[in-house]
């Protein structure tokens, strides 16, 4: 069964710490966009990384249709890693849909965890009354409109050949790995659950501490989303960044690492 | 292309790329195609959408970032693709529905064959089941019975024999109560172990049910709701559940019982906290690959008492080994599985124990 989990989400084990830190990657995207972060806590901890189903080097056939259409599914497979590599006090640090799942996650079983790290957290992305989300609904049908013309046939966007980059030899070996390969269909249908979801009830149940790291400039969770989901998590640490865009943990790894481990500090006593 | 897009020369020289795309594209720009720039420093044949006056303008991009003398640069070629874009709209909603279809097609053959393959484990998981159920009345019945009466007989004899008979030596004296003690001991084991058996025959009787009532209940019952010695503190908000109000009240009964045996002898007082939220979750756990996302109450039971070594903690989770101080944590956790939930322990050495409890708020066979 462990095989079964380990291979299902390609889950992937390495550092020589006690401390256990979980790391799940954000939408249209993979494990691999931790690479700028792990070497950090490396030393300290033992870092756990895994795929989403449909995501990276993920067993494909194990998706669901009906378990996926709730990012409540895709929190039972953090709890599934956790429960089959027997990992407690669990630091989770989640890039954007990310930061729901986790929260979701130790909803159900706050004992597994020890903190929660939110990076670009947004509870909700379409505006409601009352709350500003970033978009409307017209905004995030257009994305999927984008995402069906770049999975059409002719655009290899994504497929696992364009990683091969023969007129690129300066690429090292690594990087030759299939980065973001993911399966069309499921991102698309992921994309529908990250973007339409709604979790602003769930914010004031959760128990556990967290961190929100809230980008500058970002379009996908602005400020303001960030504001609202600091005020709703009680005893939530806030941290706003100089870091522009959605992903600082790839583009300003040096201050989401420095943030990371301030706020650590106070999580172990 | 600036005049296309309709922006004045101020705005648009210093405007980043993100900025002059449509909503949608930004979020595609942040989520896809930034994290495959930074890791490939290229990208070829992207489909992005600009926004402009005359609505969105449908743009495939290539894309290269370079070291030059400069920093780092950013070397972008476009080509408008609005008429290919329409043919390409019509293409997309055929797939759209050929996919279904197939989705379709595959998912209902996928499920004739599972129905099959269930309905002959069900066959002879029921067999198997009578097969069980046969023989869990015999020992029933002995426990009930056939065991019951040897142990109400050698009590009565030695009440008998100590009344009866005058001046015995008190070492006989002695021993022949032992002997009754025993032997009520046994007889009592027996009897919880009847009631924990009970729970598997009856159906439970479902009402609403208030979980500050309950506890309340279970704290009466005990006759502990005075007690200086308990605090028993909960925080949550009128919740509610459907559920057999005098079976969950066993368990609250059982829960504070156990807390009273592993009371931590160093503690002045008892704590126990009780909290309580709604939440979301798969309400089925046995059959694989079925999902339907129903409301929980996730319960949190925790005390300051000695909590529980590996032995109970196991117990609870395969509820195997039966003896008189952890059947209370078995039945309770019949108790909450006869109800459709699950429950959870964690507990460290010296600090207490540490419940979770999943309960639907409504089971479906209610």
């Amino acid at each position: 069964m462990t095989q079964g989990i380990v291979k299902r989400n390609n889950v992937t084990i390495k550092g020589e710490g006690e401390k256990i830190i979980l790391f799940a990657h954000g939408f249209g995207c993979d494990q691999n966009m931790w690479r700028f972060i792990t070497p950090a806590f490396e030393k300290d901890h033992k870092i756990v990384l895994f795929d989403y189903i449909g995501c990276g080097n993920s067993d494909t056939s194990a998706y669901n249709f009906e378990k996926y259409s709730n990012l409540r599914g895709y929190a039972q497979d953090v709890l599934d890693i956790c429960m089959e590599l027997q990992l407690s006090n669990v630091i989770f640090i989640g890039h954007s849909v990310s930061s729901m799942i986790g929260l979701l996650a130790a909803l159900e079983q706050p004992n597994l965890f020890n903190s929660l790290v939110l990076i670009g957290p947004s509870a909700r992305y379409i505006n409601d009354e009352n709350y500003k989300g970033g978009f409307s609904q017209e905004d995030l049908e257009g994305l999927l409109n984008v995402m069906d013309n770049n999975y059409l046939g002719w655009a290899n966007f994504l497929a696992p050949t364009v990683m091969k980059n023969d007129d690129k030899p300066e690429l090292t070996e690594e990087l030759k790995e299939s980065f973001c390969s993911s399966d069309r269909t499921i991102t698309r249908k992921f994309a529908e659950v990250t973007f339409f979801s709604d979790n602003r009830d769930d914010l004031p149940k959760i128990d556990v501490p967290c961190l929100i790291l809230q980008c500058s400039e970002d379009v996908i969770a602005p400020d303001e989303v960030g504001q609202y989901i600091h005020k709703h998590i009680k005893n939530s640490t806030y941290k706003k960044m100089k870091a522009t865009g959605h992903c600082p943990h790839m583009s300003h790894p040096e201050e989401t690492i420095k943030f990371t481990k301030e706020f650590l500090k106070h999580q172990y006593h | 292309m600036r005049i296309k897009l309709g922006l004045d020369i101020e705005t648009f020289i210093g405007s980043q790329l993100a900025d002059i795309l449509t909503s949608g594209s930004q979020i595609f720009y942040q989520t896809h195609f930034y994290p495959l720039l930074k890791m490939q420093k290229s990208a070829r044949e992207i489909f992005m959408e600009f926004k402009s006056p005359n609505g969105p303008i449908p743009v495939l991009l290539n894309i290269e970032i370079n070291n030059s003398e400069l920093g780092l640069e950013m070397v972008c070629g476009g080509m408008e693709i609005s008429g290919r874009n329409r043919y390409e709209k019509e293409l997309i909603e055929a797939k759209k529905v050929a996919e279904q279809a197939l989705v379709e097609n595959i998912e209902l053959k996928k499920t004739e064959n599972a129905l099959l393959l269930n309905q002959r484990t069900l066959e002879s998981q029921l067999r198997k089941l009578k097969l069980l159920k046969e023989q869990q009345q015999q020992v029933f019945k002995l426990i009930s019975h056939d065991l019951q009466e040897p142990l109400r007989k050698t009590i009565l004899y030695s009440d008998y024999i100590g009344t009866k008979v005058n001046s015995l030596p008190e070492s006989i004296e002695k021993g022949l109560s032992k002997l009754v003690t025993f032997s009520t001991q046994m007889s009592d084991m027996l009897l919880t172990l009847l009631h924990f058996k009970e729970l598997d025959e009856i159906d439970l009787v479902y009402s609403k049910v208030i979980l500050s009532e309950v506890i309340e209940d279970a704290l009466k019952e005990l006759n502990i709701q005075n007690n200086k010695e308990i605090e028993v503190s909960c925080t949550y908000k009128n919740q509610e559940l459907y559920g057999d109000k005098r079976i969950l009240t066993r368990l609250f009964m059982e829960l504070f019982k156990n807390s009273i045996n592993d009371k931590n002898p160093d503690n002045k007082t008892l704590i126990i906290d009780i909290s309580s939220i709604e939440t979301i979750k798969n309400s089925f756990t046995e059959v694989s690959n079925r999902y339907q996302y129903d409301k929980f109450l996730r319960i949190t039971y925790t005390d300051n008492g000695l909590g529980f070594a590996k032995k109970f903690y196991e117990i609870i989770h395969k509820s195997v080994e039966f003896n008189k101080i952890n059947i209370g944590l078995a039945y309770s956790k019949q108790i909450v599985e006869k109800h459709q939930g699950s429950i959870a322990a964690k507990s460290v050495n010296g600090k207490g124990v540490h419940y979770t409890i999943l309960m639907p708020v409504q089971p479906h066979d209610f």
